[in-house]
């Protein structure tokens, strides 16, 4: 299981188009931001669903064709806020209404799913399947070579050591879109360790990789950078690098740092 | 860890607080979850669909009745339950661990208090999670020990995107929540401020409202801290763009320099600037954007408070007090 799964070297945040750096006060639009990331050289782009980038990337579409979509999902902190109003099982409910009875026939999503019936049984894998199914119907135009599970929902998730959730994510992953599932983590060790326990495939691992051991937290006598080196050496995982820099814009020297650690095959910049 | 030399925990209400204490109960060495209680079975289902692998009651009682050992609660229902669980736990005999705010009134908030003070033996503490980012401890610890030199005055914000309409639920319901974004989110805030002057404070004014929801949606006060503190302004508003999780900034003006706290940079005048990265060493992060450090923290102390004879949580219940009372008062400001 030791092959590379190609993905450009240079992933731009999503985040940090909708939410740019302090410093940034030139109040461009997120279409401006996102070409000029391309221009210097970003290959592709990791993000939540969000609408002012769906535009954008549909505007760049055609000039950019090989512009490279990696979508995370769910987006959580839109999900958080519904659900402090309605519950988390309310909040996916809220989310079919609003694709409509034919979108959902559309998306499968009754017949496969069954919802919102098993919404309304709030069984938690199948919610998050749901989501997931939602949230790919505005990204499957772009043909995204791997899709990512969120962060929060990612960790929590192992917390709570929930095997199914991730192996049900892999598996609609590949089977109904042929891309390969990856998650977000800031817990790069046990999450990986986790997954090789479950034997659930998932090879894609963003985690993050930095000088500053930021988010990379000893485990006890070994620091963060010695703990990722074995699991990294065994093949299983694929690490892009994530937060590999504490300063926004990403300087130059923390990618160059992060692509030649021979660590991490890609790595995420904020703009 | 032995799982018979773990605290074992029993959360109580599993709302989205409630899931994730359940995860952090889990995550940490020292404690194991041993049950989750809530009235809503449906809520008991979809946490064990989450992978939470601990017996579900409908009711404290129910699992006092039935669990054969359990040390502590953690208590993540809406506020305006706080009081009568809380009491009902400690008189059980567990240690106690409570989410933020300490309740919906003041006199609740007393009644916890002084129901602490009766149970003397049992561990207390508050969730605010925000005082166990190192981060902010080490700004404290600095500010104590003459960074800026005497502070001065200060300016103290913390703002979230998250109400533009009308909300519906108790969160966001006087009588029930005690308040809007003052007890729900801007606590926090307030609860720093007390890290890094001094527990007690007065409120001179106090203005805002209701923009969205029926309960205050901005609020900004002026404060003034007693003993030759500072004085300085306050403000919280969940209905401002541009914020998808909370942001606190804190600017102190001493007579000897300036210092600038946010969750993730501590700044002087001098140009020394002190990433978070610097400080946190959490073994197991939630999200480091929803204070992620600063549940798996809070959660240690209060498991090392218990284990270790002699010692209280970093902040409990009596702090908790401390605070609501300051925060009581900008409400009488508001409505005065």
């Amino acid at each position: 299981m030791n092959r590379m799964i190609p993905l450009p070297k240079k992933i731009l945040s999503g985040t940090s188009l909708t939410h740019p750096a302090p410093n940034n006060t030139a109040g461009d639009s997120v279409s401006a931001r996102l070409e000029r990331a391309i221009e210097r050289g970003a290959g592709g782009l990791m993000t939540l669903n969000n609408a002012e980038i769906q535009q954008a990337l549909r505007e760049m579409k055609e000039k950019h064709p090989e512009f490279t979509v990696l979508p995370v999902i769910p987006n959580v902190p839109e999900f958080v806020r519904e659900a402090t109003e309605y519950g988390m099982a309310g909040a996916g409910i809220r989310r079919l209404l609003r694709v409509g009875f034919m979108g959902a026939v559309r998306l499968g999503i009754f017949g496969v799913f069954k919802a919102p019936a098993v919404l309304l049984q709030r069984d938690f894998p199948t919610i998050l399947s749901v989501l997931f199914e939602l949230e790919m119907n505005e990204f499957r135009k772009f043909n995204p070579p791997a899709v990512f599970l969120q962060n929060q929902m990612a960790d929590l998730l192992l917390a709570l050591n929930n095997r199914r959730a991730f192996a049900m994510f892999a598996e609609q992953a590949r089977d109904r879109y042929g891309a390969e599932p990856g998650v977000l983590t800031v817990n790069f060790v046990r999450m990986a360790e986790k997954l090789k326990e479950w034997d659930v495939k998932i090879r894609l691992i963003c985690a993050p990789f930095n000088r500053d051991q930021f988010l990379m937290p000893d485990i006890g006598d070994v620091t963060g950078d010695e703990s990722y080196a074995p699991i990294l050496e065994s093949g299983k995982f694929q690490l892009i690098a994530d937060r590999i820099s504490i300063h926004s814009p990403t300087p130059d020297d923390a990618l160059e740092w992060a692509l030649n650690s021979g660590a991490a095959s890609s790595a995420i910049v904020s703009c | 860890m032995n799982p018979a030399s773990q605290l074992n925990i029993c959360v109580i209400g599993l709302g989205k607080m409630g899931v994730m204490h359940c995860a952090m109960s889990s995550a940490l060495p020292q404690t194991q979850l041993c049950a989750v209680v809530d009235r809503d079975a449906k809520l008991g289902k979809q946490l064990r669909s989450m992978g939470a692998d601990a017996p579900y009651f409908n009711s404290v009682e129910a699992m006092l009745n039935s669990v054969k050992r359990v040390d502590a609660a953690i208590l993540a229902t809406p506020q305006f339950t706080h009081r009568a669980l809380g009491e009902q736990c400690l008189a059980a005999g567990l240690h106690v661990l409570t989410e933020k705010p300490l309740a919906h009134t003041l006199a609740d908030a007393e009644a916890m208090a002084a129901a602490a003070a009766k149970h003397a033996d049992r561990i207390t503490a508050i969730g605010f999670m925000k005082g166990h980012y190192p981060l902010w401890i080490e700004a404290a610890r600095r500010l104590k020990d003459g960074w800026i030199g005497e502070p001065e005055s200060f300016k103290a914000s913390v703002n979230l995107s998250q109400v533009f309409k009308p909300m519906k639920g108790w969160t966001f319901t006087k009588d029930q929540a005690g308040g809007g974004v003052l007890i729900n989110t801007g606590i926090h805030l307030v609860h720093l401020l007390t890290m890094l002057f001094g527990p007690d404070a007065h409120v001179i004014s106090a203005e805002g409202g209701p923009v969205h929801s029926a309960v205050e949606d901005r609020i900004t006060a002026i404060m003034q801290f007693p003993n030759g503190g500072p004085h300085g302004t306050y403000s919280a508003n969940w209905s401002v763009e541009g914020f998808p999780t909370e942001a606190t900034r804190v600017d102190i003006e001493g007579d000897a320099g300036r210092m600038s706290i946010t969750d993730d940079w501590l700044r002087h005048s001098d140009g020394t600037a002190l990433h978070r990265s610097e400080f946190d060493r959490a073994a197991f992060n939630a999200s480091p954007d929803y204070g992620g450090e600063g549940w798996y923290n809070q959660l240690e102390d209060f498991a090392q408070a218990i284990i270790q004879d002699g010692r209280t949580a970093r902040y409990d219940w009596q702090y908790g007090l401390a605070v609501q009372r300051i925060v009581d008062a900008m409400y009488r400001k508001l409505e005065g």
